[in-house]
């Protein structure tokens, strides 16, 4: 058992301290360690009003409850008590700097541990870690990229891994990204939290085997993280494997229903398994849980217009059109819709305004050529046929019914011949899980 | 009629032609005529008597709402923590479909005095909800309508009181079976002494020998609303011996809510329908009692019962049409207001429903007129909910300015309208304009205090901001009111994991 005697070159901050004091920290240190926090307080309440405040352990101990209990105010008071006594200790200044950061004052934590790093002889990695924190939270993110990768050298810290590897994804930098947690996933085989953030970087940059492989490892280990259920899903849907990622929704809906991004994905499937009805009911309650989901709208717009009802359609089409007014799809649909509807004028100028959005959009502007093919403007339907083939020779891979249909187009072109198939387009538009 | 007719016809007769009518101030008056000529005729005593009671009695079987003092000093509860699903303070409030109200129970689809008050007896918690407009909660169990009773009967009457009840002999009157009973009402709803009417009961079923059920059904009542409901039900149980009664029945079921034991209450029910098979006064009952156990299957189930026996009672359609609405089949709810609204019914809070009915149901085109039709009938306060809902209609169209401005005139209406203030703070936000979200949420926060929404998004912002201290304190805040809120959960687990690591 501990007895206040435990050698000076242990490493451990509370240790060290607890080694210099005398009498009754070690009650209190056995208190602490047990989690009997009440009775812990309760002895060091006695213990300050012994010394009449002149104990600095039990300040420390004191703080690190309070902070646990979430009063940060009340413990970043009790680490400057701990300071004043023991004016030479760097922990001192790291807790308080530590409590600053988590007060949001981000600007004098790193104040007050650029003046811990001073004073310690060694480098030490937890100061290292939180300057990284401190300068990411006011956005000098070379800097702070500059003290995570300190701490990884001298540490193996799994949070400085996921925070460098959250730095290189905000400046688009996927490379480095996965390179840096496929690294932490090999030092840290067993953590849940880094492989599901590698497999959504996977999903991000397209790489959509390697995504459903680490998450499939990441399932095996934990088989109800719903951040990896969801994400699988959204992979298995968009490989077209509906029942599977229903199955996966339904187990993971348990813990969200209330997300509206799941029921959006659920309704695709269905959407994808051709049941309208379901799929709207689903995309319905999507909408109702967040009014300002577009891509819900986008989608329930979509699937009115697969079972023409394109009044509704266009309702939602050009609510998501509002709330999101960048996106090229929606208003090609809004066009498509427009079009069903006999409006051929507004028509058009939902296509050209979708061609504006993204000038390389096979689907609007093929759509475009049909519409200008039909009202006779010849043409202008050959320039626009000449933009479709652009985009399709710039883009990447393109849908087979977009290029049969481009065929059918080029064909009538050629024969200048006016009976023309429409066309629907169909987006499956998945998102990977956001917790709001 | 003609004047002259009515004036040469017998006044007593007259008299009680006015009490069928209705016309209880001309009876009294026509009484008081007579009772000056002949202050000994014991027929127009006893129908002025009548008259003055039947003007202020009231239906006393729905019950009155408990007062806030007389349920924190109420010890009539049995267990202080009831287990899960047996009483009506801790009903489970998983469902979270349904939006809240004041008091933190699910919405109710028709407001009863009971629905409107607080779930738990803790007297901090019903003063701590604020005092607005819709959460007044009346102190004392001697409620509003028992004041307004005993001073009603001082106006009415300005050469002194009717009856003198105190100078009353009551084993003379009691043992006289004509008027015992009149006198009975008289002293227990127009005097509403309470303590003397019992007295009085007591001499009568003396009287009767224990044998009239009449008798008890009145003690018991006296008891109950004396605080002594363990003599209350002896009474009822033993009136119940003499034969069933649906009254009875009613009156312990009411009597065992009031102790808290709504199973119990249930049984009682179940009993009475045993007797009084499809009864539906019954059913409501137990549809309510239900309701208040967070059951809603089982509550929808006696209501499609009810439904079935009485199809044009309204409660029961309002709650089913709720229901569906909150389990997202607005268009068979839109059935259910719609027939409400063919009944009859024509205030704002039905159009407010069909409005939201019809705009969940894709029936775009009555929506705004529906709307309309209930902001002018609304009053303030229920005003106040219909730009609520209007906002919403706004942000499913995409228009926010007009959701903005719907929230506005909320506000302008009902300004402790929180769920209105947190909407608005969650679109200053999407504009990024986070200072003013803030001190909006924090005023919702301090507004209403039952809706989780608002502290998640306080902790939230917070947590943006790194304020981890505050956004603590607001998840632990939302975690109380909505235990198993999957965001708040973890939201609280980083903050810990922050909080333990040095």
């Amino acid at each position: 058992m501990a007895n206040g005697l435990v050698s000076h070159n242990n490493t451990e901050p509370t240790a060290q301290i607890f080694s210099i004091q005398e009498k009754s920290d070690w009650i209190i240190y056995n208190r602490y360690v047990q989690r009997d926090l009440e009775l812990c307080k309760l002895l060091i309440d006695q213990e300050l009003r012994h010394t009449k405040d002149n104990n600095d352990f039990a300040f420390y101990i004191l703080g690190l409850i309070f902070r646990e209990e979430g009063k940060i105010k009340n413990s970043y008071w009790c680490f400057h008590r701990y300071y004043a006594l023991n004016p030479l200790c760097v922990e001192g200044i790291k807790q308080i700097a530590r409590s600053c950061l988590l007060l949001g004052r981000n600007d004098e934590a790193k104040k007050m541990y650029l003046e811990a790093e001073k004073m310690c002889r060694e480098p030490d990695t937890k100061i290292y870690f939180n300057l990284g924190l401190c300068y990411m939270n006011l956005g000098e993110l070379d800097k702070s990229k500059e003290y995570f990768h300190r701490t990884i050298q001298l540490s193996r810290n799994q949070n400085a891994y996921e925070k460098l590897a959250t730095i290189f994804a905000m400046e688009s930098n996927f490379k480095n990204a996965t390179s840096t947690l496929i690294t932490a996933s090999k030092l840290f085989p067993f953590s849940t939290n880094l492989s599901v953030d590698l497999g959504l970087l996977y999903m991000k940059q397209r790489e959509y085997d390697q995504a459903f492989n680490v998450l499939g490892n990441t399932l095996c280990q934990d088989p109800v993280n719903p951040k990896a259920l969801l994400t699988l899903a959204a992979e298995i849907q968009r490989n077209f494997g509906y029942d599977e990622a229903l199955a996966k929704y339904t187990k993971a809906v348990g813990d969200l229903s209330e997300c509206s991004e799941t029921w959006n994905n659920i309704g695709m499937c269905f959407f994808g398994k051709h049941k309208y009805v379901a799929a709207i009911s689903c995309l319905k309650r999507a909408v109702y849980l967040h009014p300002l989901n577009w891509i819900a709208l986008y989608n329930l717009g979509l699937v009115h217009l697969y079972t023409r009802q394109y009044v509704s359609a266009f309702v939602f089409l050009s609510t998501s059109a509002k709330l999101n007014p960048n996106n090229a799809s929606t208003f090609m649909l809004i066009g498509l819709v427009l079009n069903n509807m006999d409006d051929t004028r507004n028509a058009e100028k939902a296509y050209r305004k979708s061609i504006e959005l993204n000038p390389n959009y096979p689907e609007a502007l093929i759509n475009l050529t049909i519409l200008e093919l039909n009202q006779g403007k010849v043409q202008e339907a050959k320039n626009s046929f000449c933009s479709f083939q652009e985009a399709c020779l710039s883009g990447g891979a393109i849908d087979k019914e977009i290029f049969e249909l481009g065929k059918q187009v080029s064909d009538i072109l050629d024969g200048h011949n006016k009976c023309v198939k429409e066309n629907d387009n169909r987006t499956t538009d998945q998102e990977e899980n956001i917790v709001e | 009629m003609d004047n002259n007719v009515i004036s040469l016809l017998d006044p007593f007769y007259l008299a009680c032609i006015n009490l069928r009518k209705h016309n209880y101030d001309k009876c009294i008056e026509n009484c008081t005529t007579i009772l000056l000529k002949n202050p000994y005729d014991q027929a127009t005593w006893a129908l002025k008597m009548r008259a003055l009671t039947e003007q202020l009695s009231i239906d006393d079987i729905e019950v009155e709402e408990e007062g806030i003092a007389d349920s924190y000093f109420n010890s009539d509860a049995i267990a202080e923590n009831a287990r899960v699903g047996t009483s009506l303070r801790t009903a489970p409030s998983t469902s979270n479909q349904r939006p809240r109200t004041i008091g933190g129970r699910p919405l109710s689809g028709i407001v009863r005095p009971s629905t409107s008050s607080a779930g738990g007896n803790n007297l901090q918690k019903a003063l701590k909800t604020p005092r607005t407009v819709g959460s007044a909660r009346p102190l004392t169990s001697q409620s509003a309508r028992n004041l307004r009773l005993g001073t009603a009967s001082m106006v009415s009457q300005m050469d002194g009181p009717f009856i003198n009840i105190s100078r009353l002999n009551f084993p003379k009157y009691a043992s006289d079976k004509q008027l015992s009973k009149l006198l009975f009402n008289y002293i227990y709803y127009q005097q509403n002494d309470i303590r003397n009417a019992l007295d009085f009961a007591v001499e009568a079923t003396k009287c009767s020998n224990f044998e009239d059920p009449w008798w008890k059904v009145q003690l018991g009542k006296c008891y109950m609303m004396l605080g002594l409901l363990r003599d209350g039900e002896a009474q009822f149980r033993s009136a119940l011996q003499h034969g069933p009664n649906i009254e009875v029945f009613l009156r312990l079921s009411r009597l065992f809510i009031r102790l808290d034991q709504p199973l119990s209450s249930l049984d009682i029910c179940r009993q009475g329908l045993t007797w009084f098979p499809h009864e539906v006064t019954l059913l409501i009952e137990m549809a309510r009692i239900f309701e208040g156990l967070n059951n809603i299957p089982m509550s929808v189930k006696y209501y499609r019962d009810i439904l079935e026996l009485d199809a044009t009672d309204m409660e029961s359609m309002a709650c089913i049409g709720l229901h569906h609405f909150y389990s997202d089949q607005p268009e068979v709810a839109l059935r259910y207001y719609r027939r409400l609204l063919q009944m009859g019914l024509y205030n704002a809070e039905l159009f407010n429903n069909l409005g939201l009915c019809s705009f969940y149901a894709q029936q775009f085109d009555v929506v705004m007129a529906c709307f309309e039709n209930a902001l002018r009938l609304a009053i303030d306060d229920n005003a106040a909910d219909v730009w609520y809902n209007i906002s919403h209609v706004a942000i499913g169209f995409g228009d926010i300015d007009i959701a903005e401005h719907s929230l506005h005139l909320t506000l302008s209406l009902n300004s402790s309208h929180g769920a209105a203030i947190n909407n608005l703070a969650v679109l200053q936000w999407r504009k990024n304009d986070i200072s003013r979200a803030e001190a909006l949420l924090n005023s919702a926060i301090a507004v209403e205090d039952h809706l989780y929404e608002p502290h998640y998004n306080r902790a939230l912002l917070a947590q943006d901001e790194g304020d981890h201290q505050t956004s603590y304190a607001m998840v632990k805040k939302s975690l109380a009111i909505y235990p198993n809120h999957y965001n708040s959960r973890d939201i609280l687990n980083e903050l810990k994991k922050y909080f333990s690591s040095l």
